[in-house]
């Protein structure tokens, strides 16, 4: 498939402050592309630039072959935009919010309510239509802000950190319902810092810290950063100290060792082979092991491997 | 344009369902108003009986040709004779007018009319006569009521007069009668100040120099200035949909949509437009009807100053958006400038009593046009022509508000 979205040296400055560093990527029409970083990481800035509401301080974003600096209006005729927040009129129903939403991007007449009538649907929330947002639980609300911005079915979806704040069930139905746009062909740029929604969902990902891209590719090429390693996570009474940590990483076997608050992750080529002298090394250390997982590599661990930090970091 | 609408309409949507700001923008003016129109304005009997003391002199005792309609006597028993007028005034009929302009002057008698002696032949014989009214500057309302009662009596008199003298007809057709006195009333003044020009009848105004008294009618004036300013509260609460949006995001949301900041700032200022008309209209349907205020006797003129007072509004709206950051900030900066803008402007109390080197300052002021254009409109019963500077001066404020405001606004 040939690319729909290229990020060329996308540059964002505020001040002092770089928020987004020479960022590249692309994403080929179709795919589910994953931004995958910590709060703060330039996840947000970078879509503000792409959908137009942010000048880049350097380089471009081309959209369907039209520059988002140049013929921004071109651009966003093709994309639609879930926004991090609940942007929602809270004192309209759904239906009034959703047809409202509508118009902006151009919809009339029987388009419209046709349009309107489908996303209540994909939200399930055709039965509330009539409701005032107010009245509705978070990801209700989580899920008619996703309607909103796909009512005039775009080509590419922006999606911001979809899902946070709210409930696992809620969650499943977006998780759902992007995997459902994305089979019907919508093109779809999906950022989070929950390892498991990019995981579950994209095709590819670029994985961003302190406004750098840092590593892209495909989930198994990212796993595929840290080689053949299991991850030895042993969940302690508390994060271990300093000290604790250097002590594991010296044990023979093992090549790396980070604390995510009070889980010590390993990694070792043989993760079996090292799970006793890790356990006796820490009970030296005077921590109290809670339990150990052996697991094969995600991307919180690339992450980890790459930055030496957590994603919730 | 589509858009523009399609942002307006949600917006007034949204605000038609703030039942607090309603309450504010509605509710708190019709309380202030009879509160404070009934405690200093003499509310009471029906269509609001004010019974303020006048005296009509005449000293006119007719034309020598018996035949010629003795005007002075019209006018004194059109007036006497008027319900509309016996409503608000009380009428005195008297004969001497050197006690009079003295009864005037220790503000005994609000205002009076002298009709000077061969009024009647002068007007029959074509020549220019003087009907000299009598004003205590303390009772500005009331006595510009009776100056403007007057002087359209002397423009339809003048107007009958010209009618029958240009068809050569006897100076007697130029009787008045009794109901073109009660189509005065009302500050039916346009008319007769736009016939002025031609009238061989001058009305010559005489503020006595007494000590002013404060006698106002408190319902008319009140019903202006409050209304001046609840219009330009509608600003602050534009401003909070502005701040609002902002911090709820759906205001950056709408520019990620293929919608152009024009319309979204357009369509949005055209709710606050929109929203403070509809105020408008209620506060002078109610204050009408219900207190029976009179507004003047151009409602085109008084609404058109509305809807400029409007546009200086809307963009005194995007100017606190942009300074302000919350709707808190936008609260403080809001009462700030409407108190500000008030008390300069000439709300809780008539420009007129502060020293003459100071009155201008009520041009800094939007309530200050506003009110300018309106009581001109109520009192002096001037048409649209004669309110374009203040329709002018807020609609230039509305543009520089809105400039400097649109320069530091932020959307995201």
């Amino acid at each position: 498939m040939a690319d729909i979205v290229t990020v060329e040296g996308l540059v964002k400055r505020f001040g002092d402050l770089t928020a987004v560093d020479h960022v590249e990527f692309s994403i080929a029409e179709g795919e589910i592309f994953g931004l995958l970083g910590p709060n703060g990481a330039g996840k947000t800035t970078a879509i503000s630039i792409m959908s137009g509401l942010l000048d880049a301080t350097e380089g471009d974003v081309v959209v369907d072959g039209n520059s988002v600096s140049k013929k921004p209006g071109a651009v966003k005729r093709v994309l639609g935009v879930v926004p991090q927040e609940i942007a929602l009129y809270e004192t309209l129903s759904a239906r009034e919010n959703l047809t409202f939403w509508g118009k902006m991007y151009g919809l009339g007449g029987k388009d419209l309510s046709e349009a309107v009538d489908r996303a209540l649907e994909l939200a399930g929330l055709a039965d509330r239509a009539k409701e005032r947002i107010e009245k509705y639980s978070g990801g209700m609300k989580r899920r008619i802000n996703i309607a909103a911005g796909i009512l005039h079915t775009p080509r590419v979806l922006l999606m911001d950190e979809p899902t946070v704040g709210i409930d696992p069930q809620s969650r499943n139905h977006i998780l759902e319902q992007v995997k459902k746009l994305n089979a019907e062909g919508m093109t779809v740029l999906y950022t989070s810092h929950y390892m498991e929604e990019v995981e579950f969902l994209c095709d590819r990902v670029a994985i961003i810290d302190h406004g750098k891209v840092i590593a892209t590719g495909t989930i198994d090429e990212l796993r595929a950063m840290i080689g053949d390693a299991d991850v030895v996570a042993v969940e302690l009474d508390e994060p271990p100290a300093p000290e604790t940590v250097e002590l594991v990483a010296a044990i023979p076997g093992v090549s790396q060792a980070d604390a995510v608050e009070s889980t010590l992750q390993v990694l070792s080529a043989d993760g079996g082979a090292v799970l006793a002298p890790v356990v006796a090394a820490l009970g030296r250390a005077g921590a109290h092991v809670r339990g150990v997982e052996v697991t094969e590599p995600n991307l919180e661990s690339v992450f980890l491997h790459l930055t030496g930090k957590s994603l919730r970091d | 344009m589509p858009k523009l609408l399609t942002v307006t309409r949600k917006d007034l949507r949204v605000l038609l369902r703030d039942a607090a700001a309603l309450g504010v923008l509605l509710g708190m003016p019709m309380v202030l108003i009879f509160i404070l129109g009934s405690a200093l304005g003499g509310l009471g009997g029906e269509g609001g009986d004010i019974g303020a003391p006048v005296a009509i002199v005449n000293l006119d005792t007719g034309a020598r040709d018996s035949s010629v309609t003795d005007v002075g006597a019209e006018i004194t028993s059109g007036l006497i004779d008027n319900e509309t007028v016996a409503g608000i005034f009380d009428i005195q009929e008297r004969d001497d007018a050197t006690e009079v302009r003295g009864e005037v002057e220790r503000g005994e008698l609000l205002a009076a009319v002298v009709i000077p002696a061969g009024f009647s032949q002068s007007i029959a014989d074509g020549d220019a006569v003087t009907l000299e009214v009598l004003k205590d500057p303390g009772s500005e309302l009331s006595a510009n009521i009776w100056e403007s009662i007057v002087r359209g009596i002397a423009a339809d008199i003048s107007r009958v007069s010209i009618i029958a003298q240009t068809a050569g007809e006897s100076a007697a057709g130029a009787g008045l009668p009794p109901e073109l006195v009660g189509a005065t009333v009302g500050m039916a003044v346009e008319r007769a100040t736009a016939q002025d020009a031609v009238s061989p009848i001058t009305v010559e105004q005489r503020n006595q120099t007494a000590e002013a008294t404060v006698d106002i009618e408190g319902m008319d004036f009140y019903a202006l200035s409050m209304t001046s300013m609840f219009l330009v509260f509608g600003a602050m609460f534009g401003a909070f949909g502005f701040i609002t949006e902002r911090r709820d995001r759906t205001l950056s949301r709408l520019l990620t949509t293929p919608t152009s900041r024009a319309a979204v700032i357009g369509g949005k200022m055209l709710a606050i437009w929109i929203l403070g008309m509809l105020q408008f209209t209620i506060l002078y349907v109610f204050t009408r009807f219900s207190f029976g205020v009179e507004w003047g006797g151009d409602p085109l003129a008084t609404f058109t100053v509305a809807g400029a007072q409007l546009i200086a509004v809307t963009g005194l709206a995007v100017l606190i958006a942009a300074l302000a950051k919350t709707e808190r900030g936008a609260g403080g900066y809001g009462s700030l400038i409407v108190q500000l803008m008030a008390l300069i402007g000439g709300v809780f109390f008539p420009i007129t009593i502060l020293p003459e080197w100071l009155q201008p300052i009520r041009y800094a002021s939007i309530m200050g046009w506003g009110l300018e254009g309106m009581s001109d409109i109520q009192i002096h019963g001037a048409g649209l022509a004669e309110v374009i500077s203040p329709i002018l001066a807020l609609t230039v404020m509305g543009v520089v508000f809105f400039a400097f405001g649109i320069w530091r606004l932020r959307t995201e």
